[in-house]
């Protein structure tokens, strides 16, 4: 699909359809009267179509956030437990049918999730050890920098699916099989998602391009510690973004993020010791 | 370090990794032995060698083929500069701790 059909394609789409397991999650959590905000923020904050929703709706801009993105836990608190019931209710899932095609593809769209909160949890753990003020933010880059690749399922999930079969078959990873096809990627198709939701600008930045930092200009430290999460997730092999490979670093993310080798260890014990405790609220 | 072989006798007890013994200190191992460490993820034993003890890996074959999937899966990591080659071996550090955890998880 080319840019301008994706475009208004993407006009026309206001929501993503998430995981039934994590709408019913979020909404079993939010009936609920004892339970807590951060309870329900914990949730929402593993799953990128209601964190994106989330951010919308509470107007990002709003000067009660001062100059940053929220956190999704500042941003639920703002937006509140009545509208949050609304937008969930509002919140569509994926069919049976197309979860049935994902098993098929070895659990694809479940495996997409979990990679999402790894990269989250990367970019997060990244952000606190070079000591970038916003790791929070961090988090929820890395957790909506493949939204392209949900987008891309909603759209045209013969193309997903044969990325993937693609990736399997050329021995590499699934955005070079996009590269090398010719189409937008799902960097491409990500960024035209976010520019028309409106989210921050160092989102749109970091989902269009956490494969290329190198042409980051604003916000090229949280583009580059996007990119490494990215990589740190795949080596630890939490979720798949469609391939089960570590693709080599670009030059200008490694150094933009500056992390030093002898922190590489700390780091990924971090993320692995988080993943494992947000994978148990997946289940 | 050597495959465990049958025959072996161990120097000290084995215990799994959640601290069940197995396998007390004397004993002669078979093959049914050997499994049962492979399945109860232990991943070296001391064994009486013709020089004193000796530190055997108990689960050689699953350690081999996890080694395998890292390096198929950091293949095109090339060269493995050594901030990457960093990565490698944390992630194998990891790797080779879930595989202890999760063994002794199916208990």
């Amino acid at each position: 699909m080319d840019r301008e059909t994706l475009r208004t394609f993407v006009a026309a789409t206001k929501t993503l359809p998430t995981l039934p397991l994590i709408r019913d999650r979020v909404a079993r959590i939010l009936a609920n009267p004892q339970s807590a905000a951060k309870d329900v923020s914990a949730v929402i904050a593993l799953d990128p179509i209601m964190t994106a929703r989330l951010l919308q709706a509470v107007d990002w801009r709003r000067s009660i956030f001062g100059d940053r993105m929220p956190t999704v836990n500042k941003a639920l608190s703002v937006l509140g437990f009545m509208a949050m019931r609304r937008l969930v209710e509002s919140q569509t899932v994926i069919t049976e049918a197309a979860l049935g095609r994902s098993g098929a593809a070895g659990q694809a769209l479940p495996q997409l999730w979990l990679h999402a909160v790894a990269t989250a949890i990367a970019a997060r753990a990244l952000a606190t050890s070079i000591g970038y003020p916003e790791p929070e933010e961090c988090y929820i880059a890395g957790l909506l920098h493949d939204v392209g690749k949900l987008l891309m399922h909603e759209l045209e999930p013969d193309r997903l699916y044969g990325l993937i079969g693609e990736a399997e078959r050329m021995h590499n990873t699934f955005y070079f099989c996009e590269v090398e096809s010719g189409s937008p990627s799902h960097a491409v198709y990500g960024r035209i998602l976010a520019e028309q939701w409106d989210l921050p600008p160092a989102l749109i930045e970091a989902i269009g391009l956490h494969h290329t930092p190198n042409l980051a200009e604003a916000n090229h430290k949280v583009v580059a510690v996007t990119h490494m999460a990215d990589i740190l997730a795949r080596a630890l092999g939490l979720g798949s973004g469609g391939d089960p490979f570590v693709p080599p670093p670009k030059p200008a993310g490694l150094s933009a993020v500056g992390l030093r080798a002898t922190q590489v260890e700390t780091v990924m014990v971090q993320i692995e010791h988080e993943f494992a405790k947000a994978a148990v609220l997946l289940r | 370090m050597a495959d465990l072989q049958p025959g072996a006798v161990l120097s000290q007890a084995v215990y799994s990794p959640r601290g069940i013994l197995l396998a007390p200190a004397g004993t002669m191992l078979t093959d049914t032995h050997l499994s049962i460490f492979q399945s109860w993820g232990v991943l070296e034993v001391a064994i009486e060698g013709a020089d004193g003890e000796a530190l055997v890996e108990a689960s050689a074959e699953a350690i081999a083929s996890l080694q395998q999937m890292i390096d198929d899966r950091f293949s095109l990591v090339v060269p493995l500069y050594p901030f990457m080659r960093e990565v490698r071996r944390v992630t194998e550090q990891l790797l080779i701790q879930r595989l202890t955890r999760d063994a002794s998880q199916d208990q």
